[in-house]
């Protein structure tokens, strides 16, 4: 179980981050909602020690831990195919097709990064991810940018990936119906300096209908939330 | 295809001015200070049928050769070895910059004392003045690899080896590239100044004797096989390191 608690973190002038606190246990899925430059990237690089926090602890991010970042990061001279199996070598070459093709990448296995659309580049980084495995897996607004169709595909994806193992997901958005479709808990942010100013559960299974109007209610609660 | 064609066209434009230009200016002075474009082109075609041509090259070659594998081994060590640790940059660094501005004249002058007249200076100037090159691209390259990458290599456990491997040396190689290409360039001149000062072999010995029989012909036609080397050469290094994955040159 990951546990944060008081994280600070200021650069320079700019407090960032203020007394945050939060748990994540392994098969939950949670979704953190904020608007743009209220230091989400900065918790995720916090929990993953890329970045040293001012102040309180992180604890259970010592094991396997795996980011999708914010963009793909591939490396441009290897292929697809060995931008997966480079993160955990020792794999058979079996788990890395299965993958390939769980994120509709076949065909493209001996393709380098340059070749591919920024959607496939996603696909490939997820991949990736999800070869490494680990007890956590951070996702930096993995799917920003792409179109809702390759959107949705991807959240399905992510989540019939994400039942085989069933890791502890934190998962940074600013898209609410992505956090309505799969998260199993929802943290709002509030902005600047920023901590979680509220919780929402959700009722399960995850893999919801976004539109459907039990989960109404709830959206209008977080938009209010968040404009508030 | 037309754009090419095109190309090829400007650029033999290019060339034919330049030998129009020449061809002119030899009509106003005598064949011993500005010998015509005819003559030279004789005198070249010449040269290459005579039987000690290549050994002539060949050795010239040998030197260049030996003075760039050197140089470029000696320069990738260090190159790479100041690029991951700075702090051994700030120790070398009064070495490298020793090799980058003292004139090759004066190392000839200091190898040919080391050395002798043996073709030894001439591997050395090419060395020395190889490495600082060398080694400078290669620390600029490993200091401007993407940290987002480095940053990924370090979330996904790679080992040193494997960062070195996948990450370090392929985002280097441009600048290895376009250290070679100019080291190649810069080599071909230095060893045929080495040959001119300090032997009687090589192309620069046919050159020095081609200045004691008062031969200006037979250095404009060396000089010719020089440029010819030279590009040939620095494209077959780029072609042989342009092969796999990655952009051409």
């Amino acid at each position: 179980m990951l546990r944060l608690s008081g994280i600070c973190k200021r650069f320079e002038d700019l407090p960032v981050l203020s007394n945050l606190s939060l748990t994540l246990s392994r098969g939950e899925i949670v979704a953190l909602i904020g608007p743009s430059g209220c230091g989400k990237t900065t918790l995720l690089n916090i929990i993953s020690g890329l970045t040293a926090p001012d102040a309180g602890t992180v604890e259970g991010a010592d094991g396997r831990l795996s980011y999708m970042f914010q963009s793909a990061r591939l490396l441009p001279w290897r292929t697809v195919e060995e931008n997966i199996r480079l993160v955990r070598e020792e794999a058979p070459a079996g788990e890395v097709r299965s993958l390939i093709t769980a994120v509709g990448l076949e065909g493209f296995e001996r393709y380098y990064p340059g070749q591919l659309s920024g959607g496939m580049a996603r696909r490939c980084a997820l991949a990736r991810a999800f070869h490494f495995g680990g007890e956590i897996f951070l996702m930096d607004e993995p799917f920003q940018g792409l179109d809702y169709g390759i959107r949705m595909e991807m959240l399905s994806m992510l989540l019939s990936i994400w039942q085989r193992e069933r890791p502890g997901v934190l998962f940074v958005t600013h898209e609410i119906d992505e956090a309505l479709t799969v998260a199993t808990r929802i943290a709002v942010l509030a902005p600047r300096p920023t901590a979680i100013c509220q919780w929402f559960d959700l009722p399960g299974p995850e893999g919801r209908d976004a539109s459907a109007p039990e989960l109404a209610r709830l959206r209008q609660e977080i938009i209010r939330r968040i404009t508030g | 295809m037309r754009g090419k064609a095109a190309l090829w066209l400007r650029r033999a434009l290019g060339v034919g001015l330049l030998l129009g230009v020449w061809q002119l200016a030899s009509l106003c002075f005598s064949p011993l200070v500005l010998p015509p474009v005819p003559q030279v082109a004789g005198t070249l075609a010449w040269l290459i049928r005579e039987p000690d041509f290549w050994p002539t090259v060949g050795t010239t070659l040998l030197r260049l050769a030996l003075g760039l594998g050197i140089g470029i081994a000696v320069g990738s060590i260090l190159g790479l070895l100041f690029g991951l640790c700075p702090k051994l940059e700030d120790v070398g660094a009064p070495f490298i910059h020793v090799l980058q501005s003292v004139p090759p004249v004066c190392w000839v002058v200091l190898a040919l004392v080391w050395f002798g007249f043996n073709g030894w200076p001439c591997v050395f100037i090419v060395a020395a003045s190889t490495i600082p090159t060398v080694v400078i691209n290669l620390s600029h390259g490993v200091r401007g690899v993407d940290p987002e990458l480095l940053e990924m290599a370090r979330l996904y456990r790679f080992s040193r080896r494997k960062v070195l491997l996948h990450v370090t040396l392929p985002s280097i190689r441009p600048y290895f590239l376009s250290a070679l290409e100019i080291v190649v360039g810069g080599g071909w001149k230095l060893a045929v100044m080495g040959e001119v000062l300090t032997t009687n072999s090589g192309i620069g010995g046919a050159i020095t004797t081609a200045r004691l029989n008062i031969q200006p012909d037979a250095i404009i036609a060396w000089a010719f096989l020089l440029v010819a080397g030279c590009f040939i050469t620095q494209k077959l290094v780029c072609l042989l390191l342009s092969r796999r994955g990655g952009a051409p040159c």
